[in-house]
């Protein structure tokens, strides 16, 4: 297998990781006591899966308002 | 890392041109990766993560997976803010759903206020749920309802209340207490600002938080209002069921003390107090009141009860005014009095007190207590005044006439001192001074006795008023107090009568061993001034002037036997007496006067 095959083969299963664990993410949304705890566990799980040792997501408010959901890790 | 920094990165990347692709991020100390999270062209937020500068760097292919991961991303966001909305709107709803059966129940404003606390506590969570209202009466803003688990001070708690007349949004209020977070939701139903619902909590207050605080506020606030104006309703269909019970009691056939004690006894009903009062400004001594009646005369004579309610009932006079007082200790634990006034006079004082609760008279209870005064103190006052009008005219006039009197004239105005057009009789003994020398006293006292009291029988039978004895002198008026057109008449036939029932008198008693000597009688008609005399200790109901004066010096001309008549008198009954004209009569003090001597009624 060339390098450019296996490069490909590693990024994709890192792709089909990421969507499995999000997917798992997904589908327990009814569980999540608010969407800032679910947002949190997006930022986690991307912190993971991208080895960060930090992370930011900031998400803007539905409407126009004074507060908006930001999760740090 | 430095937050604000990461922070200011993603604010950036959310504001980015080509909001699609994924960007490397460099922050002091640290390389990134970032990207905005985009649901069909709408930005929803974004997402940076970050590696020490010391760790392997992001690659490209790092940047191509966290553009491909945005893409899961983002519908899991727009699913969960749905999802949280749902929720939200299901809590609303529920908060409403329970708000609404609480209406339902509660009419009692209080029992309505319980329940919105304890439902807002459930509803948000919160360790502290307070609801602070107008008064109805006042407009002060007290706390109504109080639920804290957290015990928060008096002084943590007026901070809070005191912030409540600025609050015109929801919104939060500086808090009391580190860590502990205060949202508040004001009260305005139309105009009206009626107070506001503060709840306090831990943990941070989210915009849903405050969605679902307005929306209980709401459904609040209508049923505040609802409650209060049933409250008022009951209140005013209590008023006007006492009105009637009062009415009732006024306008039956009981004498003053049972219609007191009957007016009293619904008071206390009312509003619950334990004893009534009436203290009737006393008519003999101007600076005393006098304790009429009460509905517990077990309680009332102690003498705290006594020395309070004199305190208290001084002062509601003095202000003029209703006047009410708690007391922490003592026998009287609540007191509440309200000066009777009709016609700018002062009848006496009506009050009320409760030995047991400390809590006193209510706005409502004193309420009550004015109508109660109103519709009592002209009933009062004429009761009163029929009562004195008894104690002057009892003795002297006929009881019949004396009812009349009281029934068909405004009692108040019967011992009004006023001029009037009447007729006079004067009847005294010839000779009485020689008769008292030479009598036994005891003798003298049964014989004047009898002429005393035959002739007071004359005066009554013809509806006329004794005014007084004077020794053996006997004076009787005609058309007062009750004006009668034919007051001359009944005068000069009472006259006749008496010299008739004289001579039947001096007959019997002569029979009997005792001697009566004649009598004279005086007739004079004219104005004099008629009406009640006297001083504090004691009047009496008379006339004064110069018909009294002639009455008197014609009954000194007149020898035993004999009734003498003035000119007035005479021109008044010429046409239906004989009547014999006296020449060249001379009256001390007055001189020459036309004098008669009436000899007889015709047919």
């Amino acid at each position: 297998m060339s390098d450019e095959l296996k490069e490909q083969l590693i990024q994709k299963e890192r792709q089909l990781n990421i969507f499995m664990a999000l997917d798992k993410l997904r589908d327990a949304i009814h569980t999540q006591e608010s969407p800032r705890a679910f947002y949190e566990q997006i930022l986690r799980l991307l912190m993971t899966h991208f080895t960060a040792s930090n992370g930011v997501m900031m998400i803007l408010p539905e409407h126009a308002g004074k507060h908006r959901g930001i999760a740090h890790a | 890392m430095p937050t604000p920094e990461a922070e200011a990165l993603c604010q950036r990347l959310t504001e980015a041109t080509s909001p699609e692709s994924a960007q490397a991020l460099t922050l002091t100390g640290y390389a990134g990766i970032g990207v905005p999270i985009v649901l069909d062209t709408v930005i929803l937020g974004a997402v940076g993560l970050f590696r020490a500068s010391d760790q392997t760097a992001y690659t490209v292919a790092d940047h191509q997976l966290l553009e491909i991961a945005e893409q899961q991303i983002d519908s899991a966001i727009v699913q969960t803010r749905q999802l949280w909305m749902l929720q939200q709107r299901d809590r609303e709803l529920e908060a409403i759903y329970r708000l609404d059966q609480l209406r339902d129940e509660n009419a009692d404003e209080d029992e309505l206020v319980n329940g919105f606390m304890q439902a807002i506590v459930e509803q948000l969570q919160a360790a502290v749920a307070m609801m602070i209202l107008s008064h109805p009466d006042t407009g002060d803003l007290t706390v109504r309802g109080l639920v804290d688990k957290i015990g928060l001070s008096a002084d943590e708690l007026a901070m809070i209340q005191k912030q409540v007349p600025r609050l015109l949004d929801p919104g939060h209020l500086q808090s009391p207490r580190d860590g502990l977070e205060v949202l508040a939701s004001p009260f305005i139903v139309g105009a009206m600002r009626l107070g506001a619902i503060l709840v306090a909590r831990n943990t941070p207050f989210a915009t849903d938080d405050h969605r679902l605080l307005f929306a209980m506020t709401s459904q609040m606030d209508s049923a505040i209002v609802y409650s209060r104006v049933i409250q008022q309703l009951a209140q005013r269909n209590k008023e006007l069921e006492i009105i009637y019970h009062i009415d009732q009691i006024r306008d039956s056939d009981i004498d003053f003390d049972a219609m007191l004690q009957a007016v009293l006894g619904e008071m206390c009903r009312a509003i619950q107090a334990d004893m009534g009062y009436i203290l009737l400004y006393s008519q003999a001594k101007e600076d005393q009141l006098e304790i009429k009646s009460a509905s517990d005369v077990g309680v009332l004579p102690t003498p705290t009860y006594y020395e309070v309610i004199h305190h208290i009932s001084r002062r509601a006079l003095r202000q003029g005014e209703m006047v009410y007082d708690n007391m922490r200790e003592g026998d009287v634990r609540s007191i509440v009095a309200v000066p009777i006034v009709l016609h700018d006079r002062v009848i006496g004082v009506f009050g009320g007190v409760n030995s047991k609760n400390p809590i006193g008279f209510n706005a409502e209870d004193r309420r009550i207590l004015n109508a109660i005064v109103s519709q009592v103190d002209t009933a009062v006052f004429e009761r009163m005044e029929q009562r004195r009008v008894r104690q002057v005219l009892g003795r002297s006039v006929d009881p019949k006439v004396l009812a009349h009197l009281l029934k068909n004239t405004d009692a108040s105005n019967v011992l009004h001192n006023e001029r009037m057009v009447i007729s006079v009789i004067f009847a005294d003994l010839r000779g009485s001074t020689e008769w008292a020398e030479r009598t036994d006293p005891e003798r003298l006292t049964h014989a004047l006795n009898a002429y005393l009291g035959r002739m007071t029988e004359v005066i009554f039978e013809y509806g006329g008023t004794l005014d007084k004895f004077v020794g053996d002198e006997v004076i009787g008026l005609f058309g007062a107090p009750l004006p009668q057109a034919d007051h001359a008449e009944r005068c000069a036939q009472a006259a006749l009568r008496m010299q008739k029932a004289m001579a039947e008198l001096v007959e019997k008693l002569k029979s009997e061993g005792y001697e009566l000597p004649p009598m004279g009688v005086g007739v004079s008609t004219g104005e004099a001034i008629c009406g009640e005399f006297g001083a504090a200790q004691r009047t009496d109901y008379t006339a004064m002037g110069r018909t009294m004066n002639l009455g008197a010096r014609l009954c000194g001309a007149a020898k035993g036997g004999e009734v003498v008549i003035s000119d007035q008198t005479y021109q008044a009954i010429k046409d239906r007496a004989t009547i014999e004209v006296l020449e060249g009569v001379s009256l001390k003090g007055i001189g020459s006067a036309n004098a008669y001597k009436l000899l007889k009624f015709n047919g």
